[in-house]
């Protein structure tokens, strides 16, 4: 028998999204192609989840360290809505039939699904609307100096670095592995982190840029460029305990 | 002076030494003497500084870094370049009725292996980052030069009288041009937009000069039209102190992160 969910369960899986920004708000299919958009998320590693809302109904496309976990659709009227996990991409499809629909992308922990002959997770919490009023999730710094760095302007200049020494497509394949340690609670856009970077994630971070570029351009030149991205911002000592970069063999 | 501007400087001048020596020609006895002499001690030179520079570009990185070796192996083959040049220049001046093929040539063919060897390293580390579209670029690229220089350069050569020997070295120099160029271009597209990426460009433009300069040498000898003051050998030391430009701009590059 397929899982299904109620209206209160649907709204409480949104309500349960950490993060106090969405990463993209208010798109609309009229502008903007469902593939792509995914492609893209899937890419960087994204967890989280594609909520749409329009004539056609309302939906929610989750993802989970970039693989597509599962997806529910409530068409216009309905008080419960079936839970797809094969080929869930089709259910957001249906709404973007509908060029006016709200599309929001928000990184945050993705659902727990019910194991095969497992009863549904119980909701023991119901969000009050939209989810454009989820809170953002509390920050739990362990070591002082690790919380002191400052990570959402350090990992976007650490890729700027790398862009102008290695070029974007080195950089790139830099910013997956980055979001890849930061998803599901923050994600780096651009020149952007969006959401809050925990200090343990930002570690896990900063050495998967320094093992990559390290790969590519040396350990020496790996060390180097984010020793002196530490010293321009002021946590050199920090940033030299955790970055220690495997050379290429 | 690895941070100074100087080992930036040192190319320029092997350029214009190299300008100075092969676009006059001198009228008298004594200038066309002078020119002789001249000639392989300026390639000696532009090869001797392409080899200083290209390994101090190989002493910035740590020990067990990949493109270490790739600049290491770079130097080798300026080195080789120099020894090879060394080896034709006595060989023409003790009198030889033939200097090609010498001895001078197992060096010469030594050092474009041992470039290819090292562009080959370089583009072994930026295969992943090059698209696949990239790759087939490069790939049919390759293929197409090696087609028109075969058909435009080695096919007379290959069909004449001439021996074994300097038919394999015709077509090895000839080949060059499309094994490096397109080897030296890889990396130059993984990095583009970037300091690195210009870097390579200059490699790749280097790697161009040296092939064509093999290209021309082969074909002027089949055509018993060479000398060793042709104006054709300014593209050799052009090749070796672009090379060594890039060395020493990539080395300020590591020294700047």
């Amino acid at each position: 028998m397929a899982h299904t969910l109620s209206r209160s369960e649907a709204l409480a899986q949104l309500g349960g999204v950490g993060g106090g920004r969405a990463l993209y708000d208010d798109l609309r299919p009229a502008y903007i192609r469902l593939e792509p958009l995914v492609t893209l998320l899937r890419r960087r590693g994204f967890s989280g989840v594609m909520h749409a809302a329009g004539q056609q109904g309302e939906g929610a496309l989750w993802f989970a360290r970039g693989q597509l976990l599962c997806a529910w659709l409530f068409p216009p009227g309905a008080s419960r809505a079936e839970v797809h996990q094969h080929n869930p991409l089709e259910v957001l499809r249906t709404l973007w039939a509908d060029a006016d629909a709200v599309v929001v992308v928000r990184p945050g922990e993705p659902p727990r699904l019910p194991e095969a002959g497992e009863g549904r997770a119980p909701v023991d919490r119901v969000a009050p609307s939209a989810i454009s009023q989820i809170p953002p999730a509390p920050q739990t710094p362990a070591d002082p100096a690790l919380a002191a760095i400052p990570w959402e302007r350090l990992l976007p200049e650490a890729l700027a670095r790398v862009r102008r020494h290695r070029g974007r497509p080195l950089a790139q394949q830099l910013e997956d592995a980055i979001n890849e340690a930061l998803t599901p609670t923050a994600i780096l856009a651009g020149t952007e982190v969006r959401g809050a970077v925990e200090p343990g994630k930002g570690v896990v971070a900063l050495r998967a840029l320094a093992a990559g570029l390290g790969r590519v351009a040396g350990g020496a030149f790996a060390d180097r460029l984010i020793w002196t991205l530490g010293r321009d911002f002021g946590c050199e000592e920090a940033v030299k305990t955790i970055v220690r970069v495997e050379p290429a063999a | 002076m690895t941070s100074s501007i100087l080992p930036l400087l040192l190319p320029a001048v092997v350029v214009a030494m190299g300008l100075a020596v092969f676009l006059p020609v001198p009228m008298d006895l004594t200038g066309r003497f002078l020119q002789h002499l001249l000639s392989p001690a300026v390639q000696i030179l532009a090869a001797s500084s392409a080899a200083i520079l290209l390994r101090q570009a190989a002493a910035g990185y740590g020990p067990r870094d990949h493109e270490r070796r790739v600049w290491r192996l770079g130097a080798l083959a300026a080195w080789l370049w120099v020894i090879g040049l060394r080896v034709y220049a006595i060989t023409e001046w003790s009198g030889q009725a033939r200097a090609y093929p010498s001895a001078a040539d197992g060096f010469l063919v030594g050092a474009f292996l041992v470039l290819l060897l090292a562009l080959a390293e370089e583009f072994r580390l930026v295969n992943s980052i090059l698209t696949r579209g990239q790759r087939q670029l490069l790939a049919g690229g390759a293929l197409a030069l090696w087609v028109v220089v075969i058909a435009r350069f080695v096919w007379p050569i290959a069909t004449s009288a001439l021996d074994p020997v300097e038919k394999s070295l015709d077509l090895f120099y000839a080949s060059t041009v499309a094994l490096l160029f397109p080897l030296a271009l890889g990396p130059a597209m993984a990095f583009r937009g970037s300091v690195s990426g210009y870097v390579w460009l200059g490699v790749a433009g280097g790697v161009l000069c040296l092939a064509l300069s093999g290209l021309g040498f082969a074909y002027l000898t089949s055509f018993e039209v060479y000398s060793d003051v042709h104006p054709i050998n300014l593209l050799r030391v052009a090749g070796l102190a672009i090379l060594g430009a890039s060395g020493a701009w990539h080395r300020r590059m590591l020294e700047a992160a």
